[in-house]
């Protein structure tokens, strides 16, 4: 069995032994549903409180969609930073991770199978976040065609693997668990934010495709830059896998 | 025959090296005991040879090793090992044997095996996080060998311990010594003399004394007699300095260390004494200097 594979089963076995396989999903579950049920019963709610439920428009079932996407990307991002910021640097920090580089294993290996193991876990989560919305929508409202799920999903998923990998880099490179996870999301905010006011200039920030992902499903189309901006995100993505990697073996082998 | 052969062996953090040109060679089947105080730059050498650590400069050559990764060839015990502690026992030799480029079969047998051996058979299926310091010391040694190492690299394996684990993890390692060679580290010199056959002292990242541990005692162990004396005579005891036999005196705390020429001559001249004088003998004991007054002497040199 190759080491990779050895490896990314140990990450799987983890993650399920120390529950992030069912809190995790749990939670982007909890946010999918509870958006377009609070949306129904809004009328209701407003009632309740003595507004006109008219005053407030009634979304259609595109936008409650596309904001469940964009839920991901706010309370879902703080999750997944969280549960990734120790994924290098808590095993260094033990000592358990000498067991396993003692013996023949590439930090390539370990690296990548540490990727693997929260992209496999964050692609289970927002899409399963994402079919609960999918649901929900459909019984209470409109339907929805399945291919703008999951092409949005796509779309929306590689902006949330971007960031996973900015934790995963900053993990090999950092001591801090907390600073982590406080640099990703600064990250994540600064680009999200510099993206919309320099809109022109920006045209290939990866922050670009959760605004093309809510494109996707509110017109069908993600808009010309989308390419583009899936192309570089893919290129940085890569790019700091290697970085990850260099990190990883510089900070065994000179310190 | 050499197993392994180092050159000028080198680690530099920043300005001060940790290892200072370090040359030495173990031989195949040996047991080396590395020595040396806190600092002397034992782990950092370990490290190095294990592949975790890159020398700043210096060689590191395995003999009738074609293996492009010595860590193939090589088992080791971290001074703190900290294992993954949601595992049980024997999933963390199973997954340590595959990582060693073991077929899965055959990684169970040798598991199952090897926890039997370092007994843990019974905790085989517990967690590792319920194990105690012992319990896990000893399963450091299992993943160590897993692999069946040319050289098996320990680093500080007892100094954790309490004396019982102590005694289960040096009677494993005179096992082991049977079928491989074997470098450790410590700082109980009584573990060195009990099983190694060559000893290296290091101190300040340069090695001051390297060699078969019997030879060394040979050349630098010098005959010794202790005398313990009720009702010693002031003026005695300072007189013995001035006997033909004795090398050099020590005094203290009621006991006469006295380093002689001749055990023999001294023995004869000394029990005169005592019966001519009827000084009240409480102890009295000849043998060699230890391999600790060796390795003060290195050390403070």
């Amino acid at each position: 069995m190759s080491t990779w594979l050895l490896l990314f089963r140990k990450e799987m076995l983890e993650s399920t032994r120390n529950y992030k396989w069912i809190w995790i999903p749990l939670v982007f579950l909890l946010l999918g549903i509870s958006n377009p049920v609070t949306t129904y019963f809004m009328p209701q709610i407003l009632e309740s409180s003595g507004v006109a439920a008219d005053l407030v428009p009634v979304p259609t079932s595109v936008e409650i969609m596309a904001k469940s996407l964009s839920q991901y990307g706010t309370l879902g991002l703080l999750i997944l930073a969280l549960s990734f910021m120790g994924i290098v640097a808590a095993e260094r920090q033990s000592g358990s991770a000498i067991m396993v580089l003692v013996k023949p294993v590439s930090h390539r290996s370990y690296i990548l199978a540490k990727w693997s193991g929260m992209t496999v876990l964050t692609l289970a989560a927002v899409g399963l976040g994402q079919l609960g919305t999918w649901y929900y929508t459909n019984i209470l409202f409109e339907s929805v065609p399945f291919r703008l799920v999951w092409t949005s999903l796509l779309v929306y998923a590689l902006w949330l693997l971007f960031i996973n990998t900015i934790t995963l880099f900053l993990s090999c490179l950092m001591k801090s668990v907390g600073g982590i996870a406080f640099i990703s999301l600064g990250v994540a905010a600064v680009l999200a934010i510099l993206t919309q006011v320099l809109d022109h200039t920006m045209k290939w920030s990866p922050s670009r495709l959760t605004g093309a992902a809510s494109q996707i499903l509110l017109s069908g189309q993600g808009g010309g830059d989308m390419w583009l901006a899936i192309a570089l995100t893919i290129a940085f993505i890569a790019a700091l896998l290697a970085g990850s990697v260099t990190a990883s073996r510089r900070m065994w082998t000179k310190s | 025959m050499n197993l392994l052969e180092v050159g000028g062996l080198t680690k530099r953090f920043g300005a001060n090296a940790a290892v200072d040109g370090l040359s030495f060679a173990i031989s195949q089947g040996r047991c080396m005991a590395l020595l040396g105080p806190n600092g002397a730059g034992k782990t950092t050498t370990l490290k190095m040879l294990s592949g975790l650590l890159e020398p700043s400069s210096g060689t590191i050559r395995f003999i009738g090793e074609a293996r492009a990764d010595i860590r193939e060839s090589i088992g080791y015990l971290p001074q703190y090992p900290s294992f993954f502690n949601w595992m049980s026992g024997k999933e963390f030799l199973e997954f340590t044997a595959k990582l060693a480029r073991i077929p899965a079969k055959e990684a169970a047998s040798r598991a199952k095996e090897l926890l039997e051996r370092v007994g843990l058979k019974d905790a085989a299926k517990r967690k590792i996080s319920g194990y105690s310091g012992g319990m896990k010391q000893r399963l450091g040694l299992a993943q160590a060998v897993i692999h069946r190492p040319k050289l098996l690299i320990l680093d500080e394996p007892v100094s954790a311990l309490d004396p019982q684990g102590r005694r289960e993890v040096m009677e494993l390692l005179k096992e082991m010594k049977r079928e491989t060679t074997i470098l450790f580290s410590t700082h109980i010199l009584h573990d060195a003399e009990e099983i190694s056959d060559d000893v290296m002292i290091m101190d300040r990242g340069h090695i001051v004394v390297e060699g078969d541990l019997q030879q060394l005692m040979r050349d630098h162990g010098k005959p010794q007699i202790r005398i313990k004396v009720g009702n010693a005579d002031p003026a005695w005891v300072q007189g013995l300095r001035d006997r033909p036999f004795v090398r050099e005196f020590e005094f203290a705390l009621g006991l006469i260390t006295l380093q002689v020429t001749n055990l023999h001559e001294a023995r004869e001249s000394l029990f005169r004494e005592f019966v001519d004088q009827g000084l009240e003998i409480e102890g009295f004991e000849m043998g060699q200097t230890t391999l600790e007054d060796l390795f003060m002497k290195a050390v403070q040199a």
